[in-house]
């Protein structure tokens, strides 16, 4: 193993391998930037050049783009918080708050470096799981699929705290949405009001662009300044930043386990990862109300995910050939068309070729870190230019990130009817995290469900497994209310220590 | 110094959103001014694949979109677009009714949609009779039903027996070549399946049956060739019977033995179900064309491009690498394989819509 691992580096950074990984990051960077044009599409585009090319300069080139447009997408949410895709929402809701509040630099430098610490750490994390991985992800079928699903809905207790009750009307109503379109099981189309179009159901790009984008356009429109509305802190940037980082590494390491997880077992998605981190960050905070309103842990979380899932999502691709997520699908493509065979060989006799794939996602963000972290100064100041100059491009970048998550405008007005919902959300103070998370979750365990009932009637509720995790669903539903209840009545009881020790939490 | 700097990046903004813009800007219609080449240069064509990247639908793809280009006067720009849903139905009404009729969208879909058409199903918003076929890459698929080898039932014959062991079979939503089939087989010969409707697709089947949770499906045995050949040639997986009324030596060569549906059939009604269930007329599995009303210049340009591509020896050499079977259909032979089964006997029609055609 260790030969192969050394193996696959060399491999990786041979001539012109490197060179290859340096042209595709180059490329990820700009798509990255851009909402809307995710890693998907990216490398769909991408692959007809990898054709002619060896199976190790492909890859390179690939895996390379892939693994920077994850990070600059996160870039794209937290300085004007419009989602850079779909698999970088969550970093809106804290990253945005950090740079409207003058912190731009610091969130960009928190979310680069957990972006660089998740890749480390989710391929160590793989390597160290390869001789588990084939039982672990066979142990999954559509019963713990659907349990997962369930532990991932308990989330919404904690994302909307203190409005239970809207932000479970919330996650019903984004539950609601994704019902719509063809249904899974006899392709007869619901609530699409005779539309094609919402046959595909609602597009999640287009919903969290305008849930949570327009709305911030239209307030940035409204003011005067720029998008930090206090002044930028000097003293309070990349360098915080990175501190804050290794100041929750305890949150960093977890989070990189969930990506590696979620990443690992197909079926889930890139989009359902980063909630559950970001859900998970809310839920063991000592003070989740902080949650939303600027939390560097919520700036951490999502952006450790969004790297370490790459790595995991490439060995039941590699090993099995089934693709846990649509950019894995699309790499699973370059496999066949290379004359590569994915199945158990690639864990053992190829081992150094997914080895080599494992360190082109190391080291691509190992480079485009830094050189990002470098470029955040600069970057960050964008938050100050006044709204009049960085409203058109702004308003640009919306559209076209509607427009292109499926070359459709009846994307843009679902993107337009969602922002009008989006501001009569934030006017009236209800909790939007909580739908996108019903709307991501939902087709899943609609789906997953029916599949446990036809194959397995109710037997299904008493697998192991199953009741494992809606045992832990139970707990993390029910736990953390109680301890901030509990929280609640002992500060009453001692309101002076209790000042003291929120006003900790704050620092 | 902050302001110019933006205006750069208002400036890079712009360009890609000409960029962006310019992909899919043509959708004025059928304007056929101009030659077919004139039309063409610069053009983007985009290819609809009806179903999710990383089958063998879209292997397929975009190992043709990848060739079609020098094939095609003025060679355009030809990209892959992945249009999944509904068993292939979503690609087919969009080709149908909202693509551009201008020669700029080619569909790729499963032929297997004719017979809901036939069926006269609300959900069909196209008349396959109207699209200009372009062709098949791959010879009309014989359809097999694929089982792990420890699964209980060993052969097609034990699921026959009364008493005898259950077959669980994963498929996608109704109507598709996957489901029917199978419905056919257990309803029509009497094999003890049990079908699991839902699946996202094939690598989702396929996990399925690695995991226990179903022991087989139904699937074209050519896109197996292409993805998953290994897995007969160790012995994991077998086929149990196939719809090709002679045993196809591609099976043989790896399978030894493999019965036919007709093996089965009792009276020419049921070998009538069988044949248009699952047989020849069903088997235009991997059709490409282009949607109604295109000029007709660009139509012929495009079927030339079409046939030129399958013959064009890189082609051939990187199909043969990625296991893809090329042995291809013309758009004229793929029109008649449907005109073929829109003429099927109303008896059998009316049947095999009772068993498979119904409108949960």
């Amino acid at each position: 193993m260790l030969q192969s691992l050394l193996d696959g580096l060399v491999a990786t950074l041979g001539w012109p391998a490197f060179g290859f990984l340096l042209v595709g990051m180059a490329v990820g960077f700009t798509v990255g930037i851009l909402p809307g044009l995710g890693g998907a599409v990216t490398l769909a585009l991408m692959l007809p050049f990898t054709f002619d090319m060896e199976p190790t300069h492909a890859f390179a080139f690939l895996l390379g783009m892939l693994s920077v447009t994850a990070t600059t997408g996160d870039m794209t949410s937290i300085l004007f918080g419009i989602p850079g895709e779909s698999t970088s929402a969550a970093l809106v809701l804290d990253g945005h708050a950090l740079s409207k509040q003058g912190q731009a630099g610091r969130a960009l430098g928190a979310a680069l470096f957990a972006s660089l610490l998740g890749a480390v750490i989710g391929a160590v994390a793989l390597v160290a799981a390869i001789p588990v991985v084939r039982p672990l992800v066979l142990s999954f079928g559509s019963p713990e699929f659907f349990a997962l699903i369930i532990l991932g809905l308990t989330f919404i207790a904690t994302l909307g705290r203190g409005k239970m009750l809207r932000s479970l009307a919330a996650a019903a109503f984004g539950l609601l949405l994704s019902t719509v379109g063809l249904d899974p099981q006899s392709g007869i189309p619901r609530f699409t009001f005779g539309s094609l179009q919402l046959w595909d159901g609602v597009g999640l790009v287009a919903v969290a662009i305008g849930l949570f984008g327009l709305p911030e356009v239209i307030d940035l429109a409204r003011r005067r300044g720029g998008i930090a509305s206090q002044a930028t802190d000097k003293v309070s940037g990349v360098k915080e930043g990175i501190l804050d980082v290794i100041r929750h590494r305890w949150l960093l390491i977890r989070a990189s386990l969930i990506g590696v997880f979620v990443g690992v077992l197909p079926g889930l998605g890139g989009s359902v990862a980063q909630w559950v981190a970001y859900g998970h960050a809310a839920q063991t905070s000592k003070d989740p109300s902080r949650f939303g309103k600027g939390a560097i842990e919520g700036v951490i979380a999502p952006a450790t995910v969004n790297n370490s899932k790459e790595g995991g999502g490439l060995v039941p691709t590699v090993a099995f050939g089934i693709p846990g997520s649509l950019t894995m699908a699309i790499l699973l493509g370059a496999f066949l068309i290379q004359g590569i065979q994915p199945g158990a060989e690639m864990l053992t006799t190829h081992l150094d070729l997914t080895m080599s794939f494992v360190w082109m996602i190391v080291i691509a963000n190992v480079i485009a870190v830094p050189v990002a972290l470098a470029a955040v100064k600069p970057i960050a100041k964008i938050t100050t230019v006044r709204s009049g100059l960085i409203l058109p491009p702004l308003l640009l970048l919306i559209f076209i990130g509607a427009y292109s998550e499926r070359t459709s405008m009846s994307s843009v007005f679902v993107m337009l009817a969602f922002g009008l919902l989006g501001l009569a959300m934030v006017k009236l103070d209800w909790p939007r995290a909580p739908l996108v998370l019903g709307l991501v979750l939902g087709g899943l365990a609609e789906n997953y469900l029916f599949l446990s009932v036809s194959r397995y009637d109710m037997s299904w509720l008493t697998h192991p497994l199953v009741l494992v995790i809606i045992a832990v669903s139970v707990l993390s539903a029910t736990v953390p209310p109680l301890r901030g209840l509990w929280h609640r009545r002992r500060s009453a009881r001692r309101p002076v220590a209790a000042a003291v020790s929120s006003g900790k939490e704050h620092v | 110094m902050i302001v110019r700097k933006l205006g750069a990046f208002a400036g890079v903004l712009a360009l890609l959103a000409v960029a962006a813009c310019g992909n899919s800007s043509e959708d004025g219609g059928g304007d056929s001014s101009g030659s077919a080449e004139e039309f063409y240069e610069g053009n983007t064509v985009r290819l609809i694949v009806a179903s999710a990247p990383g089958g063998g639908f879209d292997t397929y793809a975009r190992m043709i979109a990848k060739h079609i280009r020098e094939h095609i006067p003025g060679q355009p720009n030809v990209i892959v677009e992945n249009m999944p849903g509904a068993g292939h139905m979503v690609a087919m009404n969009y080709v149908y009714n909202q693509a551009p009729k201008d020669g700029t969208v080619i569909g790729n879909a499963t032929g297997g949609l004719a017979i809901q058409q036939l069926f006269g199903s609300e959900r069909v918003q196209f008349d396959m009779t109207k699209y200009n076929y372009l062709g098949q890459p791959d010879p009309p698929g014989n359809t097999v039903l694929v089982a792990r080898t420890d699964a209980a039932a060993k052969s097609f014959q034990e699921l026959l027996t009364p008493g005898g062991p259950e077959l669980v079979v994963g498929v996608q939503s109704p109507g598709s070549m996957q489901t029917d089939p199978a419905v056919l087989m257990k309803e029509v010969l009497g094999a003890n399946i049990r079908i699991v409707p839902g699946y996202d697709g094939s690598s989702a089947i396929q996990l399925a049956i690695e995991s226990g949770e179903i022991d087989g499906f139904v699937t074209s045995w050519h896109t197996e060739l292409a993805t998953t050949r290994d897995k007969f040639e160790s012995g994991e997986w077998t086929t149990l019977v196939q719809s090709d009324r002679e045993p196809d030596p591609t099976i043989e060569e790896i399978i030894p033995d493999v019965p036919t549906v007709y093996e089965f059939t009792q009276d020419k009604v049921q070998e009538d179900l069988m044949f248009f269930g699952t047989g020849t007329p069903r088997g235009l599995t991997r059709i490409y064309f282009l949607p109604p009303d295109v000029p007709e210049e660009r139509v012929a340009a495009m079927q030339q491009a079409f046939d030129d591509t399958m013959q064009d020896p890189d082609f051939l050499a990187e199909s043969e690498q990625a296991s893809l079977l090329i042995d291809p259909l013309t758009g004229a032979q793929v029109k008649e394989g449907f005109d073929d089964l829109f003429s099927m006997p109303t008896d059998v029609s009316d049947q095999l819509k009772t068993l498979i055609g119904g409108e949960s």
